[in-house]
């Protein structure tokens, strides 16, 4: 009852009662893996709404925002290990872009859909993403880039990749306003996406049922 | 002989949908893209604008000839988007402002404290647009403090050389189009928090953003009054600058809009319109499409830049709105960068249609970005040139 009373408050954007609701959840003994796996269905719920256009940009921020507060109460009564993770992501805004909302909103959808996420945060060089790569042993290479001017810089980066013989290990998104499909295909992405929920179903259906691309 | 019309003519009469002798063509200028153009071969007799000013000469105080900005419009015979001459910009910012201080400064950035409250980044080494470190509202007191130095009756609001009957004349006699430019309400609360914290303040924080919005609302009325009802009509349009889209739609649903900003909206618009300006241009990227009824609800009649790339076409919406709508740019800039086939091909399916329908300004859908070759924008004024006349 108190997990549908939570949905339905998540889904309607109200900000205050998920807060209280997750806090009333928790004093009444329902586990926080619980809780958080009702958030998600919030989320996925919102997801739906803007992809069939009756919410917009602002409202998937707004639950992006309200999964963040309520991960934050959730978050000491998470023991570390029973927030399985679904996939590693390595997110950034490619070099001499700095543009981070877009980013930052794939940020959170991918980590209320599960990922574990290492921002890069923007202007990022190639080596960089490919040295976290490597080091977080990623499954997913999430570029974003904003401008007509900036976006050349992913195909920098998958060249990079190549080099470090890690480019069939990862699977590369781009992202952004002026990326198109073509382009993608062009510069050897496996995706090129120019909305975030799209983005987030893309990587969701590759990490589905375990890693299907090469080993590591 | 019939005369010439003037830049500004034309401009009034594109935007009642009546012709002018020549259509007009507007595009906002880059200075980067100048720089790339001077580099290819541009020379700079025709790219600097100089002006006389009072400057030190030993102990005199003497007037001389000063170089002031890069302006390709007259080489190119296209009219400024913003005329630095013709555009009344009243100080809509926070006074006193903030102390502005470097804060770091290493071999490629300087992270400096901008007078506007926020902590702004660059690179020294290109010319790209400074990077929001923190914006000067973080919370309700941060907004309180900014507030109080909201004082729309403050005189430093006004040029300094502002006198009513100077700017009567100046403004009477232009001949290219007049202009007053104006933060709207999304903008201005996106400058305030930053896209990433105001957006989903609508939910999280609607009372600050209600009063942020009707703050905002009621100081624009106040600070703008004496320019508005001074210069009256003499102001042939508003450039109403928001950015409140991306490619993928509005920043903010129309149920928000509706909610905190479309009221506040009226009561602005509502000033201009009594004292007979009436052409308000929205300045949005991206895709306002799903919002484009409450902002004409609101009082907005046109829209600049129209980003093909993010779906927008004058085409299909003059066909859905009809001689309502003011459209300016929608010439896709990507195609400058594209065989010259690709820039005739563009030119080529909108111009005959909007040209004949009216109310319609061409240029690009954005300002001219610096990956445009002095050689394809010579082709694409030359090639869209030939369009223009009646």
């Amino acid at each position: 009852m108190a997990t549908q009373e939570l949905i339905s408050a998540f889904i309607a954007l109200d900000y205050q009662k998920v807060k209280e609701l997750v806090k009333e959840m928790l004093n009444s003994g329902i586990s926080a893996s619980e809780i958080l796996k009702s958030m998600q269905e919030g989320m996925v719920a919102i997801g739906k709404k803007y992809e069939e256009g009756e919410y917009f940009l602002s409202e998937l921020m707004a639950a992006g925002e309200i999964m963040k507060a309520g991960l934050e109460e959730l978050m000491p009564h998470l023991i570390k290990g029973t927030m399985p993770s679904v996939g590693t992501v390595v997110i950034g805004t490619v070099k001499g872009d700095i543009h981070d909302v877009g980013k930052n909103l794939v940020k959170v959808l991918l980590q209320s859909s599960g990922f574990n996420v290492y921002d890069l945060g923007v202007d990022v060089p190639p080596e960089e993403f490919v040295n976290k790569v490597k080091e977080a042993n990623a499954d997913i290479l999430a570029l974003s880039a904003l401008l007509t001017t900036t976006m050349n810089q992913a195909r920098l980066v998958i060249e990079e990749l190549k080099k470090a013989k890690l480019r069939d290990k990862v699977k590369v998104i781009v992202g952004g306003n002026p990326i198109t499909e073509e382009f993608g295909k062009e510069i050897g992405a496996d995706a090129a996406v120019r909305d975030a929920m799209h983005g987030i179903r893309i990587c969701t259906e590759w990490v589905k049922g375990g890693r299907k691309w090469s080993k590591k | 002989m019939v005369e010439e019309m003037t830049p500004r003519e034309r401009f009034r009469k594109v935007m009642e949908f009546k012709k002018p002798d020549r259509l007009p063509w507007m595009e906002m200028q880059l200075d980067a893209t100048t720089l790339r153009w001077i580099r290819e071969g541009l020379t700079i007799d025709h790219v600097v604008k100089t002006r006389y000013d009072l400057i030190w000469n030993g102990s005199l105080l003497i007037v001389q000839p000063l170089p002031y900005t890069f302006d390709v419009s007259e080489y190119f015979g296209f009219i400024p988007l913003l005329n630095p001459e013709t555009t009344i910009m009243i100080d809509l910012g926070p006074l006193p402002r903030y102390t502005s201080k470097i804060l770091r400064s290493t071999e490629e950035k300087v992270l400096y404290r901008d007078p506007l409250g926020g902590k702004m980044e660059y690179s020294k080494d290109d010319y790209t647009m400074p990077r929001f470190i923190e914006f000067p509202v973080k919370n309700i007191e941060e907004w309180k403090e900014y507030k109080s130095r909201l004082d729309p009756t403050d005189p430093r609001r006004y040029p300094k050389d502002y006198t009513r009957e100077q700017y009567i004349e100046l403004f009477e006699e232009a001949i290219t189009p007049t202009s007053l430019m104006v933060y709207g309400f999304y903008a201005f609360g996106r400058s305030m928090m930053g896209t990433a914290a105001f957006i989903p303040a609508f939910y999280t924080n609607p009372e600050l953003v209600h009063d942020m919005m009707d703050t905002y609302a009621d100081f624009l009325v106040e600070a703008l009054k004496e320019i508005v009802q001074t210069l009256k009509s003499h102001i042939d349009w508003v450039f109403w600058h928001e950015d409140l889209s991306y490619g993928g739609g509005p920043n903010i649903s129309p149920k928000l809009f509706k909610e905190f900003i479309l009221p506040n909206l009226k009561k602005v618009t509502s000033l201009f319109n009594k004292n007979g300006i009436d052409l308000i241009i929205l300045d949005s990227d991206g895709d306002p499409r799903p919002l484009m009824p409450l902002l004409w609800e609101g009082g907005i009649r046109g829209t600049w830049p129209m980003e093909v790339n993010a779906g927008m076409d004058a085409v299909e919406l003059r066909k859905r709105y009809g001689k309502t709508w003011r459209f300016l740019g929608n010439i896709d800039k990507r195609v400058l960068t594209m065989r010259k086939e690709a820039i005739k091909y563009e030119i080529d399916k909108k111009l005959p249609y909007l040209k004949e329908e009216g109310g319609y300004i061409p240029g690009l859908d954005h300002v001219i970005p610096p990956d445009v070759s002095l050689e394809n924008f010579t082709f694409y004024a030359n090639y869209l040139k030939k369009y223009l006349d009646y």
